[in-house]
């Protein structure tokens, strides 16, 4: 009798947290908010990579383009969201000015990277 | 016997598994988030969109196409919020040049028509050489940029700024006049309404909308912070011999009129004109 009591116990614990699922999977999802700069579409990211070197086109703070870089980098090294920026471009057709922009910062970027290993 | 216990353990055991499931999405496996739109960001991630946005506005001169990358966050004022972060960083002390950026974008985006002249870019060494190809190793995720030839960077146009900011919203107290000055020495090489505009401690409000009449006349509209190596409340407008001005500071500001050019060394030479308002 226990026996059947525990395990009417367990499957009503399974039958709730599929209950709990449904509701906020389906019934009433989580609204996407308070996402991060790292979380956004690759294009809009690429868009971001532009507008950092254009920036840095400007001021030379490589310093500071990693910091902006570092906003959207999941991982440690910027370079690959530069790398990847320049793939996004080509595809998406960016201009030479922007796409100068991106080789740009992604020459100096690894060029420090190589400077600082050395 | 049996029918003591009853069936309260199957309830029991239905909380439970909802408390579980509920904690497990959670904190165990929480909803990690991709592909997402700038829309959906945070606070934080949001203004350092804005400042991206605002620093390269600058540089590209591109009024469209910033308030595109701006309409992305979807804010329901983008305005306001621009010259909110502009005042902001003014007051922590931060980059006047990006205070500057945020409050022409904010000003922007009532006048999208406003244009600016755009950063030069600077070239090291004058010498940019043009990407020629990008190319992916597939497998291995590595891209390499090969660079074939040299050649001189395209100078960009430049356009000529026009004494026309920003509309944006006057928060606070109406502005009142506080001061009013005949400015004779140095003697201005062009006469000149000078305004100020202090919030009521005394502190610059850069992105406030001036209203200007001429008597007999048009209308213009202008706007505080175009001018931060001045200061960030300032901005000026030219007077034409002959006219008479009138010009109000925000929204429901105090009205000023009669205005128009001062006589300096006993009507030998023309003035400008100083104002100074400031919130009550």
């Amino acid at each position: 009798m226990k026996r059947t009591r525990l395990v009417g116990f367990i499957v009503f614990i399974l039958i709730g947290s599929i209950l709990g699922l449904i509701y906020g999977w389906v019934i009433n999802p989580a609204e996407v908010k308070n996402t991060t700069l790292s979380s956004m579409r690759t294009d809009f990211k690429a868009d971001y990579v532009v507008m950092v070197s254009e920036i840095y086109a400007t001021d030379h703070d490589l310093n500071t383009a990693i910091e902006h870089l570092n906003e959207i980098t999941t991982g440690e090294d910027v370079i690959p969201t530069v790398q990847e920026a320049l793939l996004v471009g080509q595809q998406f057709g960016y201009s030479d000015r922007e796409m100068r922009a991106m080789a740009d910062l992604e020459i100096a970027l690894t060029n420090a990277l190589k400077e600082g290993s050395q | 016997m049996k029918s003591k216990q009853g069936q309260w353990h199957l309830l029991t055991g239905l909380l439970l598994g909802v408390v579980l499931g509920a904690a497990f999405s959670l904190w165990v496996l929480p909803v990690h988030y991709i592909d997402t739109e700038p829309a959906t960001l945070r606070s934080a991630d949001r203004e350092t969109y804005r400042e991206i946005v605002a620093k390269a506005y600058l540089i590209e001169a591109d009024t469209n196409r910033a308030l595109a990358r701006i309409a992305l966050l979807k804010d329901p004022n983008p305005a306001s919020a621009l010259i909110a972060q502009a005042q902001q960083e003014l007051a922590n002390s931060g980059e006047s040049q990006l205070a500057r950026g945020l409050a022409l974008l904010g000003a922007a985006i009532n006048q999208p028509s406003l244009r600016i002249t755009p950063l030069p870019e600077n070239g090291a060494t004058g010498a940019i050489p043009p990407l020629s190809t990008v190319t992916s190793t597939p497998g291995e995720g590595k891209v390499t940029v090969t660079i074939t030839q040299a050649a001189t960077r395209t100078p960009i146009a430049t356009f000529t700024p026009r004494p026309t900011p920003t509309p944006s919203p006057t928060l606070g107290a109406p502005f009142v006049l506080v001061k009013q000055e005949t400015i004779c020495d140095p003697l201005p090489q062009i006469s000149l309404i000078e305004i100020e505009v202090q919030d009521v401690k005394g502190k610059p409000l850069p992105g406030v909308k001036i209203q200007l009449s001429v008597v007999n006349g048009g209308s213009e509209t202008f706007y505080t912070g175009l001018y931060p190596e001045i200061d960030d409340g300032y901005a000026n407008y030219a007077m034409a011999a002959g006219s008479e001005y009138a010009l109000r500071v925000g929204e429901a500001g105090q009205l000023v009129s009669g205005i128009k050019i001062p006589t300096c060394n006993a009507g030998a030479d023309p003035g400008s004109v100083y104002l100074l308002f400031q919130q009550p």
